[in-house]
């Protein structure tokens, strides 16, 4: 049985139930864990299809995963969340190649038009992408080069 | 030898009388001149026997601080400032503590309270054999800046949790608008909806919880204080968690050698403390095994220990334990630890925690103590 396309990680186990019975009544299966080390263990070229993970984990952080995660699958889009409204988090993840940044709280509409946007799309330049916090776009523009 | 004729010895006598009467002349002279030095001397030494007098007096009379010399228990003398302290101070009287004073935290803490006025007095005594010093010092404003310190302190710990506080608010928050959004979609069940809204409730609730928490933490110093025996204490700490570790089949040992051990507390505020560090146990404990509460007396002071089975407390996390949000726990709010050592501190004692030998944590507490009942 192949596993799910969508993996998500995140630490809070209300808020990973939440996001897996959101996808799952969109029609969209994901596998869920806790902790970037058991993601790491999955990843592998070709799957998953999305990353879907927090920026605070307990041990390696979001940032860290996404860097090793794109080292075993360089084209996996990934997609970081995080509490934290802070521009330069939002800079390293997009530099590090991350697809999109989301800002929690998270709502139903913001992470399934993200997910549609990276399911419609090829990669984008960090620059370019249009699914980024509309919050957070102007900073981002500011420190990134142009 | 024969002897000499009379003559000649009357004559050797008188000789020798005269001779012994110019030794006795000249020696009274020798001494009276050292009378004379040695009163020199005395007028000297008495002269500055009353200036250094006279400089103490100043001294003692400048003196901020009020002085009160007991011998035996009898009041001997007191500086202005002692009287000040204490109106009714007489000389010769029996030495004890005005009755309005009030014992405050820590020893020889006193506060004393008019309509309009409080004051904080310290006193200290220095014994010599049946002799005492005693010293009475106004505190009142070292209290104020420490209550002062504390409020910046926690200020300041405010600011650096902002990003805590996002990330403990903005997470149930996304579960809770998660759910929130699937309660108006016509294509969910009715069951769906109710495990949903159920769902929704229980992240409202955390979200309640961290709010009265963070209201907690910032709290002003406590200002009602009574005199509560610790082991009172300890009890309705243990009480309150009781129920949560006989759920887990987690056993709560207590081991209270301080009965008639008296602090002054806001009680609530004291239980809240203590609740939260075995609330912290809790979490790490499995089902099985134990958490310890004890508790002894130490000269002024008294110590809780709280020691449990877990899996005791990361290096990199020992320096910030204590600070808002440094938990790396999943569950809980990340404050419980933070306001039992801002209520711990704000009581004048202190917290400590360490790894122990055997594996799992132990959390050491100090209060200052009143006396013995």
């Amino acid at each position: 049985m192949s596993l799910p396309p969508v993996l998500v990680v995140e630490d809070d186990d209300a808020l990973r139930e939440a996001i897996g019975v959101t996808l799952s009544l969109k029609g969209i299966d994901c596998k869920l864990v806790d902790r970037a080390e058991l993601a790491i263990g999955l990843i592998e070229p070709g799957y998953p299809e999305i990353l879907i993970t927090d920026f605070r984990l307990p041990g390696m952080n979001g940032i860290e995963l996404l860097k090793e995660a794109r080292r075993i699958a360089p084209d996996l889009p990934v997609v970081v969340m995080t509490a934290y409204a802070d521009a330069k988090l939002a800079v390293e993840a997009l530099r590090s190649g991350a697809r999109d940044f989301l800002i929690k709280p998270l709502s139903q509409n913001s992470s399934l038009k993200s997910l549609a946007a990276i399911k419609r799309s090829p990669p984008l330049a960090p620059a370019r992408n249009h699914t980024i916090s509309r919050k957070l776009l102007p900073q981002i523009r500011q420190l990134l080069p142009s | 030898m024969s002897a000499g004729s009379p003559k000649t010895s009357k004559m050797e006598v008188t000789q020798d009388l005269e001779g012994a009467f110019e030794l006795f002349v000249e020696a009274s002279k020798a001494l009276e001149s050292q009378q004379l030095v040695l009163q020199a001397q005395l007028g000297e030494l008495s002269k500055e026997l009353v200036e250094a007098n006279a400089r103490l007096s100043s001294l003692l009379n400048s003196l901020p601080a009020g002085v009160v010399l007991v011998e035996n228990g009898i009041v001997i003398d007191f500086n202005p400032a002692a009287q000040h302290f204490i109106p009714e101070l007489e000389r010769l009287a029996q030495w004890s503590t005005p009755k309005r004073w009030k014992a405050s935290n820590g020893p020889g803490q006193f506060l004393v309270s008019t309509e309009n006025t409080q004051q904080y007095l310290q006193l200290e005594e220095v014994q010599s054999g049946l002799r005492s010093v005693i010293q009475i010092q106004d505190i009142t404003s070292a209290i104020a800046n420490h209550a002062e310190k504390e409020r910046v302190d926690r200020l300041a710990a405010m600011g650096k949790m902002s990003a805590g506080i996002a990330h403990q608010l903005r997470t149930p928050l996304s579960t809770a608008l998660l759910y929130a959004s699937h309660l108006s979609d016509a294509s969910i069940s009715e069951e769906q909806k109710h495990t949903f809204a159920q769902r929704l409730k229980t992240q409202l609730m955390n979200l309640e919880k961290l709010a009265g928490n963070m209201l907690l933490f910032i709290k002003e110093r406590p200002k009602q204080l009574s005199p509560v025996p610790v082991d009172t204490l300890l009890n309705e700490a243990c009480e309150a968690i009781g129920a949560l570790c006989e759920s887990q089949n987690i056993t709560l040992k207590r081991d209270f050698q301080s009965a008639g051990i008296v602090i002054n507390v806001e009680k609530q505020s004291m239980v809240s403390a203590l609740v939260a560090i075995l609330e912290n146990a809790l979490q790490v404990t499995q089902s099985g095994q134990i958490i310890e509460i004890s508790s002894k007396s130490l000269p002024g002071r008294v110590q809780i220990v709280i020691d449990d089975q877990g899996p005791g407390i990361a290096p990199d996390m020992m320096d910030t334990l204590f600070e808002p949000f440094s938990t790396s726990r999943i569950t809980g709010t990340g404050l419980g630890l933070s306001i039992a050592r801002t209520a711990i501190e704000s009581h004048r004692g202190e917290i400590a925690v360490s790894n122990r030998d055997g594996g799992g944590a132990r959390f050491t507490i100090t209060l200052p103590s009143l006396t013995e009942l």
